[in-house]
């Protein structure tokens, strides 16, 4: 079922749109900050990304607020794959590329704790997730981006449609983010 | 503190230290309780948890959050990641490495690296092997078809010298039959008769050459076999001379034309050992070799004629016979010289070096 990379995205083209986006928006980090580099604060990260989470939810509601989160996630995943992750033959490949472009990167620790490429269903586990580690305890997860990111990249990768679910969360006192996916 | 509350945490510590449950350590004030539970829950959960992973079952689910269960859950999804891991690995996955785990990555990075070093060589190696293979077949299969065409020429040669040797004889033949037609009408002058009989005498050599031809060339035509040299020897006495031998079961792996070196020896027994009545063959073994020994009871052989006798044209027939014989033996590495003492005899050794001779169990010897 690994065989192909069938990529799709589901943007529309669309001439009216203003900030469609494309991997150049992502811009020459080495032309652009010769002196600072490509890292910034993670702080920074989390600030824009909780405080653009706060004004979605007081303006479309929490559910509207995740969707559009997850959403973001998945469009992350699918650019990601195609721009960073190397060319992967079988399910084993993909897993150490990925493994090692978010390791690389400093997003996270990324495992496999079971995976059944036959049923299409895997469960992932980011430590150190560059999202939530470190943040409060709260009562819910908090890596629903991350959630869009997995589906992203799994669907990327085999061209199929994937549901995936945190179950555990730093956020929820589990120390670890646990991801479930399965295949549509 | 109270006394009561003292005595209750002492009572929970014991209990959690003997592994039991601390579930009637202390029966608080009802304010109390539910902080009480709730404490004593968590501890029975995390060590339900601890005891289940040490046992090596690490797929339950853990339901408690917190930071002591979050710790518990970081060491069941390592526990799973490795396990997976080691899964891969057996399914003769080895590119996987693991992070950030310590001196335990290293180990297993280290192994995995070796495992896939290592059957990288074993590949490089398999690969260099069917190379080989494929090599030697190929060149099995040019030899088998240069064998195919050297038999082939072979076969033709052996057609074309078998024609030309009959056609040969025939004129021969022919040619013979006039010179001796002319020998009883040419008789005034003494000399044309002389030289009559030397056209017809040579004509006779010439004859001889050709049937030696025919022979010489089966030499090495055919793979060489096991032959018993009994059966060779059998029949081979003549009226005058008698044959005597001890060569029963003995086989040599020589050329199919070996029965014709017996033959040729009494042949030339008859020819050359005058007054000869007896041939003896037998056999020595020493250090693996084999001689066969052929002595007659006639004159024997010149020192000076030892080697030469072997030569090809040396005798006082046409002087075929001795050469024939080496020609033959020499096929399968076998030797042949005369040792004899000349005025007792002449004695040709045979010698058959190791693994080109065998002895047969006779039919009847293990009736004795
Ligand atoms: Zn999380």
């Amino acid at each position: 079922m690994f065989i192909a990379r069938q990529a799709y995205i589901m943007t529309m083209i669309d001439d009216d749109r203003k900030y469609e986006f494309s991997w150049d928006l992502i811009g020459d980090l080495e032309m652009g900050r010769p002196n600072l580099g490509p890292n910034v604060r993670l702080e920074v990260y989390r600030l824009m990304q909780y405080v653009l989470r706060d004004v979605l939810e007081q303006r479309y509601g929490t559910e509207e607020a995740d969707s559009i989160f997850y959403d973001s996630g998945r469009l992350a995943g699918i650019k990601f794959f195609q721009n960073v992750i190397e060319d992967a033959e079988d399910l084993s490949a993909f897993v150490n590329s990925v493994q090692n472009a978010l390791r690389d990167l400093g997003i996270g620790i990324f495992r496999v704790e079971k995976s059944d490429p036959e049923d299409g269903s895997f469960v992932f586990c980011v430590f150190e997730d560059v999202d939530c580690s470190g943040l409060p305890d709260l009562d819910h997860t908090v890596c629903t981006y991350d959630e869009g990111f997995i589906a992203g990249l799994m669907e990327a990768f085999t061209g199929s449609g994937y549901d995936v679910k945190e179950t555990d969360c730093w956020c929820t006192g589990d120390r670890t983010c646990r991801f479930t996916v399965k295949r549509r | 503190m109270t006394d009561d509350a003292e005595n209750a945490l002492r009572r929970l510590l014991h209990l959690l230290n003997k592994g039991r449950e601390p579930k009637d350590a202390w029966e608080p004030e009802e304010s109390l309780e539910p902080h009480y539970e709730a404490l004593r829950d968590d501890i029975k959960e995390v060590q339900g948890h601890l005891r289940e992973l040490s046992a090596g079952r690490i797929t339950g689910d853990i339901r408690t959050t917190g930071y002591t269960a979050g710790l518990l859950k970081n060491l069941q999804a390592n526990l799973l990641h490795v396990t997976w891991q080691a899964k891969r690995i057996s399914e003769g996955d080895l590119s996987q490495r693991v992070d950030f785990l310590d001196e335990f990555s290293e180990s297993f990075n280290s192994m995995a690296a070796a495992l896939q070093a290592n059957r990288k060589e074993l590949e490089a190696r398999q690969e260099q092997l069917i190379g080989l293979n494929e090599r030697l077949s190929s060149e099995v299969e040019e030899r088998r078809k240069a064998q195919e065409s050297l038999a082939l020429a072979n076969h033709k040669l052996m057609i074309l010298s078998s024609i030309t040797r009959h056609d040969t004889l025939n004129q021969l033949t022919a040619a013979r039959g006039y010179l001796e037609l002319q020998s009883s009408l040419v008789t005034e002058d003494e000399r044309a008769s002389r030289y009559n009989d030397k056209a017809i005498s040579s004509m006779d050599n010439i004859a001889d050459l050709i049937e030696f031809g025919k022979e010489y060339e089966k030499v090495g035509l055919e793979g060489p076999r096991w032959a018993a040299v009994s059966s060779m020897l059998e029949n081979l006495g003549s009226g005058l001379i008698d044959l005597e031998e001890d060569c029963d079961g003995l086989e040599v792996y020589a050329d199919p034309m070996m029965d014709k070196v017996f033959y040729n020896l009494m042949d030339n027994a008859e020819r050359h050992a005058t007054g000869a009545t007896l041939i003896r063959v037998s056999h020595r073994m020493d250090d693996g070799i084999l001689e066969i020994i052929w002595e007659d009871d006639g004159p024997g052989i010149a020192e000076s004629d030892k080697e030469r006798v072997f030569e090809r044209g040396v005798g006082r027939n046409t002087g075929f016979g001795l050469f024939l014989i080496r020609e033959i033996l020499q096929m399968t590495g076998l030797t042949v010289r005369e040792d004899g003492k000349e005025g007792s005899g002449a004695r040709f050794v045979i010698t058959v070096p190791d693994g080109k001779h065998r002895l047969k169990p006779s039919p009847c010897s293990d009736m004795i």
